[in-house]
């Protein structure tokens, strides 16, 4: 914790070096701004590397809107630019006053036999950043998945140190963190629960995506909230040029895409849905009671665009998804996020580029039991507003900064329950929970020589928890110290950070680099699950007077090299990350509809660490990769587990993923994925024995145990229709789980049925080998 | 009752993988194995009879289920007016009874077991009683099976904290896992507690009896988190050993408890 001063005195040095910065260049620059795009639909591209051509020093990215501006001393330069799955543009410039220039981008065909760039592209090598990964939209398509739903989190989840939760589970475990340490936006906008159908298909709907980055480490200074890692998911805008209708149908879902100028070149808009029919199938059922069960889900993004004029864009963006489960006459859950985002992109000059976005973001659930005479139903949300401002300046050749400050207001209702008179249960109102988060940061990304690039910068990060209801506090035993009614809008406590981020790398040669980073994050809302598997009713916390930030602090190093005319890109990466203020419940909590769920809970401590490695073959017919990630993560509690270190509920040490995706001929692109992992850290019994006849078990070292290996190969063919047509076509057959693999879901330990005096251990799976098609056309 | 919710919950999420596909087999893990520790479970009722104390040793995970008794302990329950009542093991089998005696709501017990030279002690006082008012079949539909549950109907008392453990008999077999709750969402409601059971279900003909417990805090805390460790009551928890009420690192609990029974022919 810092005090305000400190801070004050800090951005002041700041200041101070960055002007002496501005004023030590001589020579005359002049700024090149502008956007860059794809030539066939208008959609800005983000992150498209802009160099001068033999300068290693004079390069930039588009960022997030597509943006980019560059400082150039007088004089005549080539500017290439480049983006993944596109051809390189290379324009000749005479510079001598400030200039503006777009960039439209041909994308290559998917079915092009060889793709052949004329850049072929260094920047995992050159750019300070590290720890990060982009994925490739189309990689996405490609790569096969349970029931041909092609899902971002799944893709994401094959690149080293991103590890899955488990099959069925949309959850992940970046470096060693929790499924709730990681930051997922959408639009800007937060996204409290990334999963569908408890777990089997994520949030996104992967027609609707732009772009996809995910950072593991050294996360840039505009990004704060969570310890493990930000996964920036950016919508399309909505093809500018022309209508076109995309969609597919599949064997449990249907999706429809609709995009297209409000405007020619200026305004465009998109909306895309997704719903899966898994009771259709039920309503199919020869049994008329199966019928009257609901089992679905919904999604629907939908973003607009408007540009007002040179200067100014606007954006409006959403989404709207829900799940509903629901058992005829007795029973009915349902869940959903929802997010909006209103953004103002403005240019000041050519060199200070705004943004400006309105966020909200919710996430509800409601659960009604209708069996007569216990009768009720159960609400409970949590939602946040958000302010946000960000600014990027093109400083000098060499320096880029970015600053901004933003402000979010949470409001947690844990839960209410409401039932009828005659109903067996009361009505029940859990005190809601206010919060303010409020951010200021300011990054340099410095090019200071051609060997060393640097990003570093601060973040200043303050938490008050805000009054309107009761607060309390806790010893060690959970027994109440002290209640206190809190007026609202008065502060209850207020935290305050400094979280330092700083990535370097030193380039070695062309094709070699070594690279740092350290960076400190800070978490203020933590998910609390008391069960093994997540589930749609875990519960949401916000600090307090007893649960303090979680910190963590990572530091990373890695070596990156790049083969064959950087045809093939390896990189080796390790990191050490001790985390404080760690949550865990005591044992035997009940997390439902507890009003002082603070009592339950325990504090402590965690590390992790491991190393990383990655091979990718980046171009060609064939291409793919090979991830490996030897991990360890560990929790410590004084009071859990005799206060002794154990292996967190995240802890796998191997984890093997291996994609590999062909284009065979003009229409055929084949894929394939194998995965490899070492069992979940579970709790085994030591003993057994008998309370009242019934068979009870004594339990080892928590986590002590692992289940069996996890393994799978999955394979995936697409044939595209004949090109050149205005509707074009594709299927894809998919196949999971191709040998049948059995791998563990649950391990319950129970009497063996035809022998009730022995007992045995019985694993569940889900999955077996699961075959599946779907159509997708466009036109 | 919200238990039974998390019940449907998992049961949805298995209900959909079996959908789709799901498999169960049985697995050798080769599990770790530590010294036997003692377990004993004590029950002391407001009903005249012979109250009993069971006492044995855990076993390791592949020996079979008939229990490690512990025989000639020294067993005996205090009231908190220091009346002793003695236990009697029967024929070495563990089981130790006391003579006949009739507990008495409100007030506290306190339980000793001496065994090896070491005692083992749980104080435990006996709520107040809650009759079963009436026992209720009713029919449930869930995925294509008719199910036939029996709810289980009480007043709960009003302002003051209850625990209960329902212990349910189908033709003098206990069945049904560990049902355990508490008046946190139902304080002063006729409750209708809807009991499981399944493989096989009930059917016609079954007589079905139906204890109702009291419990104090304690026992309900330690039964609460047996029942959380085998999903029962939801999605299944880390599991670890909850804490006793017997002292000394023993396995178990001992409840005073006031007891109801009544039961029913299944139609």
């Amino acid at each position: 914790m810092i005090s305000p001063q400190v801070f004050k005195t800090y951005i002041t040095l700041v200041a101070v070096y960055l002007l002496s910065i501005s004023f030590s260049y001589a020579q005359k620059n002049y700024t090149v701004n502008g956007v860059v795009k794809s030539a066939a639909s208008g959609e800005t591209l983000i992150g498209a590397s802009i160099k001068v051509t033999g300068s290693s020093t004079l390069s930039t990215s588009s960022n997030a809107y597509g943006f980019y501006s560059l400082n150039i001393p007088e004089g005549n330069y080539k500017i290439e630019v480049s983006y993944i799955g596109y051809s390189a543009a290379m324009k000749q410039v005479a510079i001598k006053s400030n200039l503006k220039e777009d960039f439209n981008l041909e994308e290559f065909n998917n079915l092009n036999e060889v793709v052949i760039t004329s850049v072929k592209r260094n920047e995992n090598v050159i750019k300070a950043q590290m720890g990060v990964e982009k994925l490739n939209i189309k990689d996405i398509q490609n790569v096969p998945v349970l029931f041909g739903e092609k899902d971002i989190l799944k893709t994401l989840q094959l690149l080293p140190g991103i590890k899955s939760a488990g099959e069925g589970n949309s959850g992940f475990y970046v470096r060693g963190g929790a499924t709730d340490q990681n930051l997922i936006l959408l639009d800007e906008a937060p996204v409290y629960n990334a999963s569908h159908l408890l777990g089997f298909f994520s949030t996104f709907n992967s027609d609707a995506i732009k772009d996809v980055t995910v950072y593991k480490g050294g996360m840039p200074a505009q990004y704060g909230g969570r310890l493990s890692s930000v996964l920036d998911v950016r919508m399309n805008d909505g093809n500018k040029k022309e209508t076109t209708f995309e969609g597919g149908i599949g064997l449990i879902s249907s999706r429809l895409k609709v995009e297209g100028p409000f405007v020619k070149d200026k305004s465009s808009f998109m909306i895309s849905g997704r719903r899966t029919y898994a009771d259709a199938f039920l309503a199919l059922a020869p049994d008329t009671s199966l019928r009257g069960n609901t089992l679905y889900f919904y999604d629907l993004n939908a973003k607009a665009n408007y540009q007002l004029d040179e200067k100014n864009t606007l954006f409006l963006s959403g989404y709207f998804g829900r799940d509903k489960l629901g058992l005829s006459n007795a029973f009915g859950f349902n869940w959903g996020n929802a997010t909006g985002t209103l953004r103002l992109n403005h240019l000041f000059s050519n060199r200070l580029f705004s943004n400006t976005s309105l966020i909200m973001s919710k996430y509800d659930y409601q659960i009604e039991n209708l069996l007569s005479g216990n009768e009720f139903k159960v609400s409970s949300s949590i939602k946040n507003f958000n302010l946000k401002q960000d600014f990027s300046f093109a400083l000098a050749n060499t320096h880029e900064l970015k600053f901004g400050f933003e402000a979010i207001h949470h409001t947690i209702s844990p839960g209410q329950i409401s039932s009828p008179i005659t109903s067996s249960v009361n009505e029940l109102k859990i005190e809601k929970r206010k919060g303010l988060e409020m951010a200021a940061y300011i990054s340099d990304s410095y090019n200071v020589s051609d060997r060393i690039k640097l990003i570093y910068g601060l973040r200043f990060s303050s938490f008050s928890v805000l009054g309107g209801s009761t607060y309390k506090t806790f010893d060690a035993d959970g027994e109440e110290l002290s209640a206190v009614f809190y007026k609202n809008g008065e502060i209850v406590k207020s935290y305050f950070n400094l979280e330092p981020r700083i990535s370097a790398s030193f380039q070695l040669d062309d094709t070699k680099s070594i690279k740092g980073s350290y960076a400190r994050n800070v978490q203020n809302l933590h998910l609390m699950s008391n069960s093994t598997a997540t589930s749609p009713t875990d519960l949401y916390i916000m600090n307090s007077l007893n649960t303090k930030p979680e910190l963590a602090d990572q530091i990373s190093l890695g070596y990156f090299n790049n083969l064959k005319d950087n045809n093939y890109e390896f990189s080796a990466e390790v990191y050490y990350k001790p985390m404080q203020n760690q949550i865990e419940y005591r044992n035997g909590t009940d997390l439902r509809g507890n009003q002082n769920v603070e009592a339950d809970l325990v504090y402590g401590k965690g590390r992790a660490y491991g190393l990383e490695l990655f091979f990718k073959k980046k171009y060609g017919k064939f291409n793919g990769w090979i991830g490996y990630t030897l991990a360890k993560t560990e929790r410590q509690f004084d009071l859990i587990n005799d206060g002794n270190w154990f292996k967190a509920r995240q802890d796998k040490p191997h984890d093997i993923s291996i994609v590999g995706i062909y284009k065979a001929g003009k229409r055929w692109i084949f894929s394939s994925t194998f995965i490899y992992s070492s069992g979940s850290a579970v709790t085994f019994p030591i003993a057994k024995y008998n309370l009242d006849g019934e068979t009870l078990f004594y339990y080892g070292e928590r986590n002590g145990n692992r289940t069996p290996d996890f393994h799978r190969l999955d394979f995936s063919a697409t044939l595209e229709g004949k090109p050149n047509k205005k509707f074009k076509s594709s299927w894809n057959f998919s196949v999971y789980n191709l040998y049948n693999r059995k791998n563990p879901f649950s391990i319950e330990f129970v009497d063996n049925p035809d022998n009730p005096s022995q007992t045995q251990a019985v694993q569940r799976s889900l999955f077996g080998i699961i075959p599946s098609v779907t159509w997708n056309f466009k036109f | 009752m919200r238990t039974r919710l998390k019940k449907y919950h998992i049961q949805f999420l298995l209900a959909f993988a079996v959908i789709l596909s799901s498999c169960e087999k049985v697995i050798d893990l080769n599990l770790d194995q530590t010294t036997p520790k003692i377990v004993i479970e004590g029950i002391l009722t407001n009903l005249n009879t012979n109250h009993l104390v069971s006492i044995s040793n855990t076993k390791n995970f592949d020996e079979d289920n008939n229990r490690a008794v512990i025989s000639g302990a020294v067993v005996k329950i205090t009231d908190e007016n220091g009346q002793t009542i003695s236990f009697k093991e029967q024929a070495k089998s563990g089981n130790y009874y006391s003579t006949r005696f009739r507990g008495v709501p409100g007030r506290s017990y306190t339980m000793s077991v001496t065994t090896n030279g070491q005692t083992f002690t749980a104080t435990s006082r006996m709520p107040l009683p809650v009759p079963i008012r009436s026992l209720t079949q009713v029919e449930l539909s869930f995925f294509g099976e008719t199910r036939k549950l029996v709810e289980v109907n009480y007043l709960d008392p009003i302002n003051i904290e209850n625990f209960y453990y329902t212990k349910l008999y189908v033709n003098n077999v206990k069945r049904g896992s560990l049902d355990i709750s508490s008046d946190r969402f139902n304080d002063g409601k006729p409750v209708k507690n809807a009991t499981f059971v399944s493989d096989p279900d009930l059917k016609t003909g079954d007589k079905v009896k139906i204890q109702l417990l009291t419990v104090d805090e304690n026992v309900f805390k330690y039964l609460f988190s047996l029942s959380q460790i085998t999903g029962n009551g939801g999605p299944p928890t880390t599991p670890a050993n909850p804490t006793s009420n017997v002292n000394n690192g023993a396995i178990g609990y001992f409840s005073a408890s006031t007891l109801s029974t009544d039961s029913l022919v299944i139609k």
